[in-house]
């Protein structure tokens, strides 16, 4: 019953996805279905997990209403799909992408999936009941969510204190919601939800990169991913860096499939703001990008096509991202207490700001966990240099202005983390070793999107400049994040 | 900018496939003692069947409270109660006896001791000793 659920929650968000496609005309096609079921996947535990936490506070969670809610939602679903527009059924792929070897290193992704997939069973088995925090935070939440009558209030006690009860529940809603359904508390609903979250994490990574510079990027991509051993590590540890990486990952790459697509439709947007709302809804780093990716969108759009356009474009986003703001403001402010230390410090912490010695043992923090990334010749740090030096970079115009965004978000994340550390009134050094380095992780997947949609086509040849291209040039710079071309 | 040639475009993407694959064993080796029948290095998968019998006398849900040799500033301390919270969720253990809405009280031991005079210390009576540390208690009515 516990994989019952689950699957329930993929489909019901693989369908929404469906019936709402953010690349109804990007190629090629296994990429957009790749793409639709690994955001549809972490789009229905999400939400599936948030009216689980609705029935839980109602007091009616219990077997029938959750599998009838999942019925209700699954209905919907169908009901949109079978009134959406017909699809075009054409999908671009440029000749610029064509490359002999796709295959070979296609093969060469297999090989690699197989053996680190392999290993990660023989984790999940050695280890059910994952890392520290899956049973001192997450789990252990999941379980007062999966008790009897009103035991949902003590995941967010005052009580818990070395279980962080302001933290979100997305995570431990979707763990309790499978035990709530199946009755028992088995590790078998974390496993699967840590192993769908690195999955999605990695098939979003690979999709997106198809979708906007073809499949031999993609699968290197996804060979460099699958090269970063903490984030294989920290895949089954069942913590929430994962699954926040994950709708990271989705929000910045939505923005950036969003520009390339030349639909009338910009799902994507819609979907980039609900993996930012969801990311605020796992951990608390996902209020920040939340509030980045609005705040950053915004201003770009703003800052390059004017505030009309601004307000125009960001209609769907702000749709999206709606759902996150309301949850947080709700679940901070009503639901649970301010008891981390970071926040009921005050102003003190601001006097961390002066002492420059943190400033360097956050840096050497920092480079010492981008070391960590990997081991040996096969590091991904030393994988992106060899792409880099042979390629070079080449960035399309259409896609500047997304990039921006998808740049900006990133860096953005990356600076408040620095920031949090520089004024934690924890022990820095005990903070930044067990911290530092899953919270890159919530960027990484990110930041190698970034770089492979900067990095040049990985093609046989060099794209000719044909009149096919220029013909196409226009209908792509209807994209909404794209439009600056067009709009000058 | 110079555009690369298809030959070194092809022994990038090779060199890459290759130290990807290579990475693959590292990680296949780096990661032997986590898949291994040591992983579970603070034993918390094992604290459910340690605490199975105690559950059985506890109510199903409520505030319980908890009190051990060990205390929880301390790593061996914080990884005991975390495992017994772990265990004997959703029941919420806590220090704060006081804060409890039940009797009860869950003992968690890391060695043979007196446990009677460590209860009465505390104003707690011994209900019954389940052996490996694991002991129930019960707050004693306020005189």
């Amino acid at each position: 019953m516990e994989l019952i659920s689950i699957a329930s929650a993929v489909l019901i968000g693989a369908l929404l996805v469906w019936a709402a496609d953010p690349a109804p005309d990007l190629g090629p096609r296994w990429a957009a279905t790749v793409l639709r079921v690994a955001l549809g996947a972490s789009a229905g535990i999400g939400i599936t997990s948030l009216v689980f936490l609705f029935l839980d506070i109602a007091g009616e969670a219990g077997p029938l209403t959750i599998f009838g809610s999942d019925a209700v939602l699954l209905a919907g679903a169908v009901l949109l799909n079978l009134r959406k527009p017909a699809a075009p059924t054409e999908r671009a792929v440029p000749e610029a992408r064509r490359f002999r070897w796709t295959w070979m290193l296609a093969l060469a992704f297999g090989i690699t999936a197989l053996i680190v997939g392999a290993r990660l069973l023989q984790i999940a088995e050695a280890l059910p009941v994952g890392q520290w925090d899956a049973w001192a935070i997450w789990n252990l939440r999941a379980k007062f969510l999966a008790g009897p009558g009103s035991s949902w209030r003590v995941a967010v006690s005052p009580l818990l204190t070395m279980t962080h009860p302001d933290y979100p529940l997305l995570l431990s809603s979707f763990v309790a919601r499978a035990w709530k359904a199946s009755g028992t508390m088995g590790a078998l609903a974390p496993l699967a939800t840590a192993a769908v979250f690195f999955s999605a994490t990695i098939a979003m990574l690979v999709s997106a990169v198809a979708l906007l510079r073809g499949s031999a990027a993609a699968v290197l991509a996804g060979l460099v991913a699958l090269s970063t051993t903490p984030l294989l590590v920290w895949s089954m540890a069942q913590y929430a860096d994962i699954p926040a990486g994950f709708y990271c990952l989705g929000a910045v790459a939505l923005i950036l499939v969003d520009a390339a697509s030349s639909g009338s439709r910009h799902w994507a947007l819609l979907w980039a703001g609900l993996c930012a709302s969801l990311a605020a809804w796992t951990k608390n780093e996902g209020i920040v990008l939340l509030a980045c990716v609005l705040v950053v969108f915004v201003g770009v759009i703003a800052w390059r096509q004017g505030a009309r356009a601004a307000l125009r474009q960001s209609r769907l986003l702000f749709a999206g991202c709606l759902p996150g703001i309301v949850l947080v403001l709700w679940f901070k402010f009503f639901l649970a207490p301010a008891v981390d230390p970071l926040v009921r410090q005050g102003a003190s912490g601001v006097g961390n700001l002066l002492h420059v010695g943190r400033y360097l043992e956050v840096a050497t923090a920092l480079v010492k966990e981008m070391v960590n990334l990997g081991t040996g010749v096969g590091h991904p740090l030393i994988l992106l240099a060899i792409l880099l030096i042979a390629l070079r970079w080449q960035v399309e115009q259409r896609e500047r202005t997304a990039l921006l965004i998808g740049g900006l978000v990133v860096g953005l994340m990356l600076l408040s983390y620095c920031g949090v550390y520089l004024i934690t009134p924890n022990d820095l050094a005990w903070q930044l070793q067990t911290s530092l380095g899953r919270l890159l992780l919530q960027i990484w997947s990110s930041a190698l999107l970034l770089f492979f949609v900067v990095l040049r086509n990985v093609a046989d040849a060099a794209p000719a400049v044909t009149s096919a291209n220029k013909a196409a040039a226009p209908a792509r710079n209807k994209g909404a994040v794209g439009g600056r071309k067009k709009a000058r | 900018m110079k555009q690369p040639s298809p030959a070194v475009v092809s022994a990038a993407c090779a060199a890459v496939a290759l130290l990807s694959l290579w990475s693959t064993v590292d990680f296949y080796r780096a990661t032997e003692d986590l898949a291994g029948s040591n992983a579970d290095v603070y034993q918390i998968g094992a604290q459910a069947e340690r605490f199975r019998e105690l559950a059985a006398a506890l109510p199903a849900s409520g505030i319980i409270g908890y009190v051990s040799d060990r205390g929880t500033r301390e790593t061996l301390g914080t990884v005991m109660y975390d495992g017994a919270q772990y265990a004997l969720a959703p029941r919420l253990l806590t220090e704060r006896l006081r804060q409890a809405n039940t009797p009860w009280v869950v003992g968690n031991f890391s060695k043979p001791m007196d446990v009677a005079g460590f209860a009465s210390k505390r104003g707690l009576t011994v209900v019954r000793d389940f052996g490996s540390g694991v002991v129930l208690l019960r707050k004693e009515p306020a005189q």
